[in-house]
């Protein structure tokens, strides 16, 4: 170390200029600021995360990150018994060091090298660790109904440990796409009342950016009631998607149980609004379905209204207005406006179970 | 029409609401109430130093030459703060996701609290710092802000060559570690072409009525900015220290302001060790509950759906 010549490191803060993806990594010396291999540990304290929920939400995160479409993986192990930061292991855990966290629910530390050797650069993460507020109020559940956004007073524990886990893997904040770099709570999938928390189109392209594509048949395309409103600082500002007339006006409606429930009529044309992801390998040509449903569980067994045919590339999330026709006969009262993704069940993917969401509406 | 569009959104989106962004913000006033020392200075020296335990974590000692103190019982001419992350012994570099990197020169106002006893000495971090560039205020990435009714509006990020250059200086070789943050391009691909395999007819949108937020008109950020006049100018530095000024004045009174306990500052020849608080178990949790189905069709239908792993395709 000592008999290395540093010249003058550049480190760039750079984003794919090839697509229109949004992520931001890091450069440094022209060459990217991440791990020497694809899979990486990542310990968590046996004391935070003993067994239990704590333990299954942290390894559902990993789980998530671990279907992107890079080469990257995360190794989870369990009961590291010594956590703390300079001792060369990845690790996870929670603190109430208020002096550290400083308002933030959680924060990564990341060190890393970059000197230019007289033999070449050497550039590379050495250390991530992932530090979450024991006083930040986390929830496990997955059910909508006790998390933020959903008229429940939880931060999903699993967001945020996406988020953190990005950051460990080269990522850096992201304000101008929707995704879980920006803000984290508002980037999940929910049907039925299942929220299902994954790191999403924008950052997956970025592991890709980083480690290259996986050489597994791994493809994910995903629907979500969110789209990215504007910027809050560093991150994404994410509200939910809506229902417009025929004129792009927004319905009429009201709050109902913490999510906003649109007024229809039998007959009229309206514009329904979601975002579409790719967070698989390949660009799809994806069939996309839309149904009215009696409750929140949106499946194939609803009422059909319409359908499209879409291409996703991993090229940017996209936020599409749909225009349908309220059918006559579908009754009265309070009802949900589902969409699924791949309706025909044509494509084999890491994960089926984000295929579907609705909007809340109400016949008149 | 897309770029205006979002330029504009972004300079409305008011961040300092209670969990609107990952690090908490807040008012100014509860930044500046929280604050032991507001003060405007210019940075004048940078140096790292290990911690005096076993983890060895560098930490950044920034020095400032002090301007103008808003709020404080400090009575030197230049203060040093101490922050988590810098470059170690080694030359390796530690970053912590959200702190503020300074650089020689760099002028900014300050929300100090804690220093010497927090890995980041500012209020609320990143958030309590605020950069005064060619005469106009900015966020820690180079975020215009301005102010409406005490909180603080931050828009996206301006390519500044103070905000995208950072310095290292490695302790074991003389020379500078240049940084330089380089933001691309970013399209809008919120766009049917191209998205679909049939081609798809656009209804085209009726031209803007002349009118200052016609560009959003018909849509939720138009309507806020119509009703709101949330759309402030970029505030001029000078003022950005007036307006903290006033808030000071206006929540402290003049004797609490002269019974603030004396802030110091921290020096580099000081031992200290890193303080990570203790090792947790997160508090415990509400007991789930689980929507109930309302009819047989409906339980049926969640039976199909969990036995299909969730899927939502049900053949």
């Amino acid at each position: 170390m000592k008999n290395t010549i540093l010249a003058c490191s550049v480190i760039t803060m750079a984003l794919s200029s090839f697509d229109a993806s949004a992520w931001v990594t890091s450069k440094c010396l022209g060459r990217k600021l991440k791990w020497p291999n694809n899979t990486v540990r990542m310990r968590a304290s046996g004391v935070s995360f003993a067994p239990g929920s704590w333990r299954d939400a942290l390894t559902d995160a990993v789980g998530a990150w671990n279907k992107n479409p890079s080469k990257f993986q995360w190794n989870l192990t369990y009961g590291d018994s010594s956590v703390g930061s300079g001792n060369g292991q990845n690790e996870a855990w929670f603190t109430n060091s208020q002096g550290l966290l400083k308002g933030a629910p959680a924060r990564a530390l990341t060190k890393y090298t970059c000197i230019n050797y007289l033999f070449g650069k050497t550039v590379k993460l050495k250390e991530s660790d992932v530090i979450f507020d024991a006083g930040e109020s986390y929830t496990t559940t997955k059910n909508k109904n006790y998390l933020w956004e959903y008229g429940g007073g939880g931060r999903s524990f699993r967001t945020t440990a996406l988020h953190e886990l990005g950051h460990a893997l080269g990522l850096k904040h992201e304000n101008r796409e929707y995704n879980i770099m920006g803000e984290d709570w508002t980037t999940v999938n929910v049907n039925y009342v299942t929220a299902s928390a994954y790191p999403g189109e924008d950052a997956g392209d970025a592991a890709v950016y980083l480690y290259g594509t996986t050489s597994s048949n791994r493809q994910d395309v995903s629907v979500v009631h969110w789209k990215r409103t504007g910027a809050k600082g560093q991150y994404s500002d994410h509200s939910m998607t809506k229902l417009y007339n025929s004129s792009n006006a927004t319905l009429s409606n009201y709050s109902d149980s913490g999510e906003r429930r649109y007024r229809l009529n039998p007959g009229q044309t309206i514009k329904a609004e979601f975002s579409f992801e790719n967070n698989g390998k390949n660009t799809q040509n994806i069939q996309v379905a839309y149904y009215i449903s009696t409750n929140e569980l949106i499946t194939t067994l609803d009422q059909k209204i319409g359908s499209s045919s879409m291409t996703l590339s991993r090229d940017g999330v996209f936020t599409y207005k749909k225009s349908l026709v309220i059918p006559g006969n579908m009754g009265d009262g309070k009802k949900y406006l589902g969409v699924i993704v791949d309706y025909k069940g044509n494509l084999s993917e890491v994960n089926e179970s984000n295929n579907a969401t609705y909007l809340p509406i109400e016949v008149l | 029409m897309k770029t205006k569009i979002l330029m504009l959104a972004a300079l409305m989106v008011v961040s300092a609401q209670s969990f609107s962004a990952l690090p908490k913000s807040s008012p100014l006033s509860t930044q500046v109430k929280k604050a032991k020392l507001v003060f405007q200075g210019k940075v004048v020296d940078i140096d790292y130093r290990d911690s005096d335990d076993s983890s060895k974590v560098p930490h950044t000692y920034v020095t400032y030459q002090i301007e103008k103190i808003l709020k404080g019982n400090y009575k030197a001419h230049k203060i040093t703060l101490r922050f988590l992350g810098g470059v170690d012994s080694e030359d390796d570099f530690v970053e912590v996701s959200g702190y503020p990197l300074f650089d020689m020169g760099d002028r900014d106002i300050l929300m100090v609290e804690g220093n010497g006893t927090d890995a980041c000495p500012l209020v609320d971090c990143e958030l309590g710092r605020f950069r005064l560039i060619g005469g106009k205020t900015y966020g820690e990435l180079g975020q215009k802000i301005s102010l409406k009714k005490g909180l603080i509006v931050r828009g996206l990020p301006v390519k500044l060559k103070e905000v995208s250059t950072h310095y290292l200086k490695p302790k074991q070789f003389g020379k500078k570690v240049v940084i330089t943050k380089d933001e691309s391009v970013f399209t809008n691909k919120d766009s049917e072409k191209g998205r679909f395999k049939k081609p798809v007819t656009i209804r085209p949108t009726k031209p803007n009525k002349p009118g200052r937020f016609n560009i959003l008109e018909g849509t939720e950020l138009g309507q806020k900015l119509a009703t709101a006049k949330l759309l402030k100018a970029h505030l001029p530095a000078k003022d950005f220290s007036t307006y903290t000024m006033k808030i000071i004045k206006r929540i402290h009174s003049p004797g609490e302001l002269k019974r603030l306990p004396a802030v110091q500052s921290i020096s580099i020849k000081r031992p200290f060790k890193l303080s990570i608080g203790k090792i947790l178990s997160p508090k415990k949790q509400f007991k789930r509950i689980v929507a109930l189905p309302k009819n047989r069709a409906e339980k049926q239908e969640l039976q199909l759906y969990k036995a299909n792993g969730n899927s939502p395709v049900i053949r």
